[in-house]
């Protein structure tokens, strides 16, 4: 080949060169945060994953949102509240500098918008549980109530907002600060409808803005310099990338492709607390992992069965020896610190009682006791296999795994198709209410499908330290562990925090190259 | 001509294509010592586990992730469990797989492709269309739909994998037939009246015994493999139960801090896969002259 044509030839060759190396974002200033989960919405009243959450948080804020050191709830878009009737009554102040970022004030009416946005039975908002402490919100949604001016949520004018309780709420601040009541614009999402939150249309009132969403690879936002307290963001933008499993996750943590991961597999643990101490961070959740038992099926329906199963765990050397990523054993089924509650009983392991109670039930030495299938997503193998040992060794009773994809999980709790079940519960706010709601009758959180009017009772009545001693008595649930998050963070991250409520606090943190 | 032929066999002490075939397999090194290799492991494999003081779900959850020691001989593995019993346990289970497919393969293959190249014409045309067709069907999404639909069993499993593996062996019987139908001695049979199943059973598939002894000591090994890749994609055995594939899937993921999790059940599967390919390639040097190297 002649020069000349040679030099054609890399002409010719020149753009397909240039789009070999793959054209990677800007990074500099931006932080990287890898997501699990990919959001299915970026709609504050009809998310539900923390995934979605993270990306929510950083775009908009509440009245109040979560303190990053922990205790009350803080000023967000309100500025300072009363509340009067013993804690019925809140009058929440907004401060009028807080502006959505099409350049408008949030006002006290795009509150009473959002609020009845998520009570409205067409948004079917999955959350709409946690407006029900609002006097009359249960029945605006279940259409006894129709006229929205007897719910007790008014804007007496722009910048006051008054919400009447249907009772006295000393913790109502926790549930106004939970992702669910962050605001929408009213405008934006009138004249968009469903496709208001696409980045093309999105309006929040957060201190980053939605630039690019690719479904499956990342979402990325960017620093919103007009916000009240843009000071304190000091990353130039946030890029959350999606990884759909912690293997994938951590090589392109060690390949500096990654600020912060969502966790660290657990097979890697111990080389990161041997080898790089300094990248591991635990952070104890409030999330408790349990069996729910299908209370519907036989043997299960058995309170002494349930029992004996719970009875003859050892939860300690499932947590110490197996899952060893700073979990706790629960004794409880609510974790302990959860708001202000303090738990009255705390389980027992003893597998001579289980194997009496077993007995009694008409199954002794675990003769004649049907194979159950224990099912699970697809993550959890070995701590369930030692249980399915413990269980055959202390009780004489074999029980089959069952690996199901997340979602088909889900949806066979929800309608019952299972005997026993790995689960999880993660609370929406800081309050144990939220937790123990979730077992009363009907609920659609009651995975073990148990129904128990005196329970019914205890938590209409707010009487959540009986109703536990009664959950943990009758036992439609084993608790097993109160689960940490394990992740890693790039060293040149500072200030970086997240708290037992899966939230991540973005303000005051910084790169440092 | 009678005598002659008679008494000069009795001068080579009767050889046969069969004592042919032993004597040059026996000439062959590789092919013998994949042999042995292969009958000491199913032997290790059975009676292994019978031997050894651990059970393969028998946890100690006080001496998790112990390195190759005294007692625990391969270490143990997340759960406490000994890993020399969950290897072994997992060679019946891989081996039996490898088996168990290979006979359903084996079956199916065998009468599909001898009744489709005996018939000829058109029902062979329709019968070959179908094995096209289900040739055609990617592979592995047609074994997961399968256990899918049937359920996770490990009876399954085994006939699931068979079910799709004999296609290749009807083609190759297939082929065999067809060349073998034209010749005298059918020809003969024909005439006698014999009916058709008797020739195909009786007079054809014996003489294409050879392609289909090589042909099946080559699935067994692909069998294998096919069972290590679904166990690896979580859709083989169930736990605690063990198979060479869940185990080296275990090992895969912790490699780097437990080495011993993935190079035994690594080493042992590869050794079976060799010992099976060079046995196959000994295998088809013996019986099948034409195709032979030497």
């Amino acid at each position: 080949m002649t020069r000349a044509g040679f030099l054609c030839f890399l002409c010719f060759l020149w753009p397909f060169l240039g789009s070999c190396s793959r054209r990677l974002p800007e990074t500099a200033g931006i932080l990287r945060i890898s997501q699990r989960n990919e959001p299915a919405t970026l709609d504050p009243q009809l998310a539900t994953l923390p995934d979605e959450f993270f990306v929510i948080r950083a775009l908009s804020e509440g009245l109040v949102t979560p303190s990053p050191v922990g205790g009350t709830p803080i000023p967000a878009v309100a500025s300072h509240w009363e509340a009067t009737d013993n804690w019925a009554t809140w009058t929440f102040h907004l401060s009028g500098s807080a502006f959505w970022t099409n350049g408008d004030v949030v006002t006290a009416q795009d509150f009473v918008y959002s609020i009845r946005r998520a009570l409205t039975p067409a948004t079917a908002a999955p959350k709409s549980s946690l407006f029900f402490s609002i006097k009359n919100a249960p029945a605006f949604l279940h259409g006894t109530v129709t006229d929205f001016a007897e719910v007790g949520v008014a804007a007496p004018d722009d910048r006051t907002l008054v919400i009447t309780l249907a009772r006295s709420t000393p913790d109502f601040l926790e549930l106004a600060a939970s992702g669910p009541w962050i605001p929408v614009h009213p405008a934006t999402v009138e004249k968009f409808g469903i496709n208001w939150s696409r980045p093309e249309h999105f309006v929040g009132d957060g201190r980053f803005t939605l630039v690019e969403w690719l479904p499956n690879q990342r979402i990325v936002v960017r620093k919103y310099p007009m916000h009240r307290n843009s000071y304190t963001t000091l990353v130039t933008g946030i890029q959350f990338l999606a990884f759909d499993n912690g293997d994938t996750e951590e090589r392109a943590f060690r390949a500096g492709q990654l600020d912060i991961t969502m966790a660290v597999p657990a097979t890697k643990l111990d080389t990161y607390r041997n080898a790089e101490p300094s990248f591991l961070q635990t952070v104890p959740l409030h999330e408790t992992r349990y069996l729910a038992l299908n209370t519907t099926k036989v043997p299960l329906n058995d309170v002494r069965v349930r029992r004996a199963l719970s009875l003859a765990l050892d939860r300690k050397i499932l947590t110490d020896k197996v899952v060893k990523g700073g979990q706790q054993p629960a004794f409880t089924f609510v974790p302990a610190g959860l708001g202000r509650y303090v738990p009255a009983v705390s389980l027992t392991e003893n597998p001579d009682e289980a194997r009496r109670l077993l007995a009694e039930a008409g199954f002794p030495g675990g003769r004649g006791f049907p194979r159950l299938e224990l099912s699970t997503w697809p993550v959890s193998t070995p701590q369930l296999e030692a249980i399915q040992e413990r269980w055959r060794k202390e009780l004489g009773i074999e029980v089959a795994l069952v690996q199901r994809e997340a979602r088909t999980h889900l949806a066979a709790l929800a309608v019952g198709d299972y005997d026993l079940a790995f689960a999880t519960a993660i609370p929406d706010y800081g309050s144990a209410a939220d937790l123990l709601n979730r077992l009363t009758s009907g609920h659609p959180d009651n995975y073990p499908h148990w129904s128990n009017a005196s329970y019914d009772r205890l938590i209409a009545g707010t009487n959540l330290t009986d109703a536990e001693k009664l959950l943990l008595n009758e036992m439609p649930l084993i608790p097993l562990y109160f689960n940490a998050k394990n992740f890693l963070v790039r060293p040149t991250v500072q200030g970086w925090r997240e708290d037992a409520l899966w939230t991540r606090y973005y303000e005051n943190v910084s790169l440092h190259e | 001509m009678n005598s002659s032929a008679s008494s000069s066999a009795v001068a080579e002490t009767g050889s046969s294509p069969w004592r042919d075939a032993r004597h040059r397999l026996q000439r062959n090194r590789l092919a013998v010592a994949g042999a042995v290799t292969l009958l000491l492991l199913a032997a290790a494999c059975v009676l292994g586990p019978l031997l050894s003081s651990f059970g393969y779900a028998e946890q100690d959850l006080n001496n998790t992730f112990a390195p190759p020691g005294s007692t625990h001989w391969l270490g143990t593995d997340q759960l406490g469990r000994d890993l020399l019993v969950r290897v072994l346990y997992g060679g019946r289970i891989s081996l039996g797989v490898g088996l168990c497919a290979t006979f359903v393969a084996l079956t199916i293959g065998v009468v599909y492709g001898a009744v489709a190249g005996y018939l000829g014409g058109r029902a062979d045309a329709v019968m070959m269309r179908l094995v096209d067709i289900i040739y055609a069907l990617p592979f592995t999404i047609f074994v997961i739909l399968l256990m899918v639909f049937l359920g996770r069993n490990i009876i399954l499993l085994f006939v699931a994998i068979g079910a799709v593996e004999w296609l290749t062996m009807a083609r190759i019987v297939r082929s065999q037939i067809m060349s073998l139908k034209k010749m005298e001695f059918i020809e003969a049979a024909r005439t006698l009246g014999f009916s058709h199943s008797r020739i195909i059973f009786r007079h054809l598939l014996p003489n294409a015994l050879g392609p289909i002894i090589v042909y099946t000591t080559l699935t067994i090994p692909a069998v294998m493999l096919l069972e290590a890749f679904l166990s690896f994609l979580g859709l083989g055995v169930q736990p605690p139960m063990s198979s060479w594939g869940t185990l080296i899937k275990d090992g895969a993921e912790k490699m780097e801090e437990y080495w011993w999790l993935l190079v035994f059940p690594g080493a042992l599967f590869s050794l079976t896969l060799f010992s099976l390919n060079f046995l196959g390639d000994g295998l088809r040097d013996a019986l099948d002259v034409r195709s032979a190297k030497d």
